[in-house]
């Protein structure tokens, strides 16, 4: 069953250079994205790619420039304001910063009570909250302590404690254990693991990093500059990638395994950060593989099972996996 | 507040204003008992005098005692700077949360109206006011506090927007928290320390600006012992009575500078936070 | 080891800070040394003071260091601030992780790159020449044209170039490389990896890489030496620490890192420990699971165990 769904998303923004000058940019370019009940859904890509962005739009934290979001069934872009709030609060979100996600002149009780009492939850507040700590492995004690007195791990741990608290059906998690330290990201990748489990949550899993997704995820996207390059399961993107930026991004996670690498060509191109200037195919300047075809039409994504946007796709897939010439 | 607090006194100089700043409250307060002598009734028989036992700062031309005009210009001084603070203070950074928060047309209103109060230098915009309104205590008030809002709108303004868009502002937003609760639980309890030093500032600056209007003559009207008031009419016998406006000028000197300090080390405290 | 081969040799380096009235020592009694043409990595989490550790061999830690650092038999600690100037750039040189912060924003790229030749007594057309040819050298294409840019005029992994290339520029023997490629996306990490590795290989560098990620550390390094709490845990080839580890700290490092689809994840109890209230004698034990009483009360100190050095009581 599906939980959120997003339709031709677009985001555009408006950078201003003069008052009467400005540039757009766009961080989101039509993208369609279906996640189901129970399942967790990993969003890899590099900065400035739109990964962020995309979790925003379909939190409806930002409204799309174009394209529909609906959680359930119900179209956000034509539902009543009650109807948005009561979405939103089963959409809940864990951003990637302890620092700034608790609200640093607040004590954790009254971060925690203000989650609580935006939900529907009618029975004794102490005890739900303490349950919920408990739930996230933590004491409470921490409750009358403000933020600036916890580790890293343990205010992410607050964050999402403050998300579970308004029953949600959902959770973006955008970076969640980025800011951590590797011993204490396992700890909080487990406990989300159990979480979603237990509670039968949906995830959005937003992260840079590509061994971690690929441990959490059920079916994972693959952003660059907007677009949505790949979609499958984990086993056939990580397994079997077929975009070349796909290849490109799982050849380069450095890995203490030096042997297992997949071969496939170097090109130094650079970065190119904006999307607007780039024509045909967004990854061609640093494609190995472009052409004519590549530089002025754009690809869409295929409609199988496991979905790439490139005009190459059977050919690079021999090439790399069956060692053709 | 605590930390602060014990922040502040670490250093000497600002408990010497602290000090300073309590003991012409004090005077404020007891005005009454405390001065010798009526601050408005005249005796031309002792015009001018020179500090004596009977008058420590001398009388002024009317004869009156300067200590006790001091005094009571204390209180009047002071009530002004504080009202006119706490009035410039609540509009500016009302205005300044909402247009901050809110952005788009609200935002586009209030950065006009305030571009054009910063357009004039703030004294300019209260001797205008004053000069349009005519000069009595309440109009000296509201002078001094139109000309400090513009800044409170620029500062809150500014402030919120940078709070507004931090994760924990955006969790609540999901929660479905109201916007109401949002300002009030996060973005002003976020914004205060900042506030709070640049308000303590503005006590001073609104001690210049109401003495400033009095100086010019178009403070509040005398007799009433108001300090820049007592400058502009001692200024005259300046050159062989000059107690008439040392005193006066002293005690602007001493509240606006510790004032200043404090302030100061307010901002310097949260910077460092 | 014999003697002589040894470029840099660090012994018993202590770095303490003072806060107010507190006493923080950031790294404590470590010793190690490096070959020529070893790429060392100092793997450690945030607070383990691999950081302080680094950048205290060319005294760039304003914590203050006892112990010796020798490079080629002359230590480093002992040396004055003139000595200490010639030293740097010349001898041993640093690469910070933030490319944006580590350039000059108003000055162009050749400008910063021609400084570093004139200041050790190039002339600026000789100057200019190396200059250009170090670009290419980085793999920046058309340096001419490169030199006149200034830093916000390219990207990250361009910059982070252009700061190796200046690391480079006088052949120095040993460079410090703090978390270089933290700051980049992974593709372009990939590639100053790899960079990074060759001009090691071609120019015979030997260096030092400061890191949190130990892909990372293997990517580039044959010497790893494991940090926490200011201490060296272990030491070795990467074979050794890497895929047959020793000391339980590195084991469950191995074991916190997802490899792909459905590994199991062992993570860690606690929190990395805080450096102002250490636990007594290992500073592992409270969240070690093999710990006992010996642990609790006395530091096990970096012994020979299996062909690399191991600081635990039970090598396991």
């Amino acid at each position: 069953m599906e939980i959120v769904k997003g339709e031709k998303l677009s985001k555009h923004y408006n950078i201003k250079l003069t008052t009467t000058k400005s540039n757009t940019l766009t961080a989101v370019s039509n993208i369609n994205i279906t996640i189901n009940g129970n399942e967790i859904f990993g969003l890899v890509g590099e900065s400035g790619s739109g990964k962020s962005t995309l979790g925003r739009l379909l939190l409806w934290l930002e409204k799309p420039s174009s394209g529909t979001v609906s959680f359930k069934g119900l179209d956000l872009t034509k539902a009543k304001k009650g109807e948005i709030k009561e979405a939103r609060r089963k959409m809940q979100v864990v951003f990637q910063n302890p620092d700034s996600s608790l609200d640093p002149r607040m004590k954790i009780k009254k971060t925690l009570l203000e989650a609580l009492e935006c939900s529907h939850y009618t029975g004794d507040y102490t005890t739900r909250v303490k349950e919920v700590l408990e739930d996230v492995g933590l004491r409470p004690d921490v409750l009358d302590m403000y933020p600036h007195h916890l580790s890293g791990g343990m205010k992410q741990r607050i964050a999402v404690a403050r998300a579970i608290l308004a029953e949600p059906e959902f959770i973006v998690l955008d970076e969640p254990t980025s800011a951590l330290d590797v011993s204490v990201q396992a700890q909080i990748l487990n406990l989300l693991e159990k979480l979603q489990g237990k509670l039968n949550l949906s995830y959005l899993f937003i992260s840079h990093s590509l061994s971690i997704v690929s441990y959490i995820s059920h079916r994972v996207g693959v952003m660059y500059l907007g677009k949505l390059v790949e979609l499958g399961t984990s086993e056939e993107v990580f397994g079997r990638p077929l975009h070349p930026y796909s290849q490109l991004l799982i050849s380069s996670v450095p890995s203490i395994y030096l042997t297992k690498r997949l071969n496939i060509p170097r090109h130094n191109g650079n970065h190119e950060h904006v999307y607007d200037v780039v024509k045909g195919c967004k990854f061609h300047p640093r494609c190995p593989y472009a052409d004519e075809l590549c530089r002025s039409e754009e690809p869409k994504l295929s409609s199988n099972c496991h979905m790439v946007a490139c005009h190459y796709a059977i050919e690079i897939e021999k090439k790399v996996f069956e060692g053709g010439a | 507040m605590n930390t602060l607090a014990r922040e502040l006194v670490k250093s000497k100089m600002v408990l010497a204003s602290i000090i300073i700043l309590l003991s012409f409250i004090f005077m404020a307060l007891f005005a009454d008992f405390l001065a010798p002598y009526s601050p408005i009734e005249s005796d031309l028989s002792i015009s001018n005098k020179p500090p004596s036992w009977e008058h420590p700062f001398g009388t002024d031309e009317l004869g009156r005692d300067i200590l006790s005009r001091v005094i009571h210009g204390a209180k009047l001084t002071l009530t002004i700077s504080f009202a006119a603070t706490a009035i410039g203070a609540l509009v500016g950074i009302i205005v300044g949360i909402l247009s901050g928060f809110y952005g788009r047309a609200v935002d586009t209103i209030t950065q006009r109206f305030t571009d054009v109060l910063l357009a004039l230098p703030g004294f300019l915009l209260a001797v205008m006011f004053v000069a349009i309104m005519g000069n009595n205590l309440a109009t000296v008030i509201a002078s001094v506090a139109l000309s400090l809002v513009p800044s409170y709108i620029r500062m809150s303004r500014g402030l919120t927007l940078q709070v507004k868009e931090l994760e924990y502002v955006l969790a609540a937003k999901q929660l479905g928290v109201s916007n109401i609760k949002i300002m009030t639980r996060h973005i002003i309890p976020n914004i205060s320390p900042t506030l709070i030093a640049q308000i303590t500032l503005n006590l001073g600056t609104a001690i210049l600006f109401a003495s400033g209007l009095g100086f010019l003559g178009i403070g509040v009207p005398p007799p009433q012992p108001e300090w820049g008031t007592m400058l502009g009419t001692g200024r005259t016998y300046m050159f062989y009575a000059p107690h008439l406006i040392i005193f006066p000028g002293l005690a602007v000197f001493l509240v606006v500078f510790s004032f200043n300090k404090i302030g100061d080390r307010i901002g310097e405290v949260i910077a460092s936070k | 080891m014999l003697q002589s081969d040894k470029l840099l040799e660090v012994q018993n380096l202590r770095v303490t800070y003072r806060f107010e009235d507190k006493k923080i020592r950031a790294v404590d009694d470590v010793s190690f040394s490096i070959r020529e043409g070893d790429r060392f990595a100092i793997v450690g989490e945030s607070g383990s003071g691999k950081s302080t550790l680094g950048l205290s061999i060319v005294r760039l830690c304003p914590g203050e260091a006892s112990g010796s650092v020798r490079l080629n038999g002359i230590d480093i600690l002992k040396l004055s601030q003139e000595e200490l100037r010639k030293l740097r750039g010349s001898d041993i040189s640093v690469v910070f992780q933030d490319p944006s912060s580590a350039l000059n924003p108003v000055l162009r790229i050749g400008d910063q790159l021609i400084e570093v030749f004139t200041t050790h007594g190039y002339d600026k057309t000789e100057a200019y020449t190396r200059s250009a040819k170090l670009l290419e050298t980085v793999g920046i294409p058309e340096p001419e044209k490169r030199l006149m840019s200034y830093p916000h005029q390219l990207s990250g992994g361009m910059k982070q170039r252009v700061i190796i290339a200046m690391a480079i520029a006088l052949n120095p023997k040993l460079v410090i490389a703090d978390e270089p490629t933290s700051a980049l996306d992974v593709t372009i990490q990939a590639q100053i990896l790899k960079l990074i590795k060759e001009l090691s290989e071609t120019k015979k560098l030997s260096m030092i890489l400061i890191t949190h990620d130990i892909g990372v550390a293997a990517e580039v390094c044959n010497e790893i030496g494991i940090m926490y709490a200011g201490r060296m845990l272990e030491i070795g080839t990467f074979e050794d620490v890497f895929h047959n580890p020793k000391h339980p700290y590195t084991q469950s490092l191995m074991t916190c890192v997802p490899k792909g689809l459905k590994c199991v994840l062992k993570p860690l109890p606690g929190n990395v420990p805080d450096m102002s209230n250490l636990p007594s004698g290992c500073k592992f034990h409270p969240r070690c699971p093999y710990a006992n009483d010996k642990c609790k009360t006395i530091e096990p100190k970096l012994e020979k165990a299996d062909g690399r050095y191991v600081a635990c009581h039970a090598v396991w």
